[in-house]
């Protein structure tokens, strides 16, 4: 592959590095939904 | 009578409900199209982003070419584990700090809490990125950026103070809500203050804690600005780190 920007390469990592942040949404969605039943936070 | 009137407004409800559809779905595509975009251009074959005309939506010939060049190729799972370390470590530092302030803030009567919570807030706004050049000064001071290991001690400190100030307030807020009466009761049945935090208190904040977690795991998974202050060894690389070498 040549040195010009690989778009195709920085796609394909911003897909995989996305997959742990979606991982942990996964895991506390539980309770995350719980936070936008109850009004969302309020500051 | 009552009947025409009653199939009138279920018409009514049917144009509100679909207004409300339209407008929905037309959000949606809005928020998901960039998603999109992004992984038909990583099955791109060609190294170029994928063009945007209505016959190219769909991907014409798929390759995981981009993604075995990046796993295999380039360190991508070394960089992984290095993320996950600093954000693992900025996750735990921040839930547990953010729970006790949050509780000690909420439950006691602290002298000179108001201004204790004003400069809480007010430390909010401010710019987390422009803390890296006294943060570096300090650590590199202080030896911690002789080691790999210390470094990542030192990072795991500089995020988790720099979460750890927003989700304190946001703890504090979401307990104001719980009644005090749990703990109270508790307390009568015999457990100590400290066990009715923990046991009484900690279980019912488990919402905000998972925000907080969210939250923290964001901060130090996506930064940029201290990881590329602080990190000197191409070993010690963090994903954002990689994905800016990679993109230059």
């Amino acid at each position: 592959m040549n040195r010009a920007t690989l778009y195709n390469v920085l796609a394909a990592f911003s897909v995989l590095m996305g997959i742990p942040i979606f991982a942990v949404f996964i895991a506390f969605q539980k309770y995350l939904v719980q936070i936008y039943a109850m009004g969302g936070v309020k500051a | 009578m009552s009947n025409r009137y009653s199939l009138k407004n279920r018409f009514v409800n049917w144009v509100r409900l679909g207004i409300s559809y339209i407008i929905l779905a037309i959000t949606a595509a809005i928020a998901v199209f960039p998603i999109y975009y992004i992984i038909i251009t990583s099955v791109n074959p060609i190294p170029t982003l994928a063009s945007i005309t209505l016959r190219s939506l769909l991907p014409e010939n798929p390759s995981l070419e981009a993604y075995y060049y990046i796993l295999f190729k380039e360190p991508f799972l070394l960089w992984l584990r290095n993320s996950l370390i600093l954000a693992a470590g900025t996750v735990a530092i921040t839930v547990i700090v953010a729970f006790i302030t949050g509780a000690a803030l909420s439950r006691f009567n602290i002298p000179g809490k108001t201004m204790l919570m004003v400069t809480i807030y007010v430390m909010t706004f401010f710019p987390f990125a422009a803390t890296a050049l006294p943060l570096y000064l300090m650590f590199a001071s202080l030896g911690i950026l002789k080691h790999a290991w210390s470094t990542y001690v030192g990072l795991i400190l500089a995020y988790s103070g720099g979460t750890s100030i927003f989700s304190s307030y946001l703890v504090k807020v979401f307990l104001d809500r719980i009644p005090k009466d749990y703990e109270e009761a508790a307390l009568i049945d015999g457990l100590t203050r400290l066990g009715a935090f923990f046991r009484i208190l900690l279980p019912m904040a488990k919402p905000i804690i998972a925000f907080v977690a969210l939250l923290a795991f964001m901060g130090a998974y996506t930064d940029y600005a201290l990881a590329y202050a602080f990190i000197t060894r191409g070993s010690m690389w963090t994903l954002t780190l990689g994905m800016y070498y990679l993109a230059s």
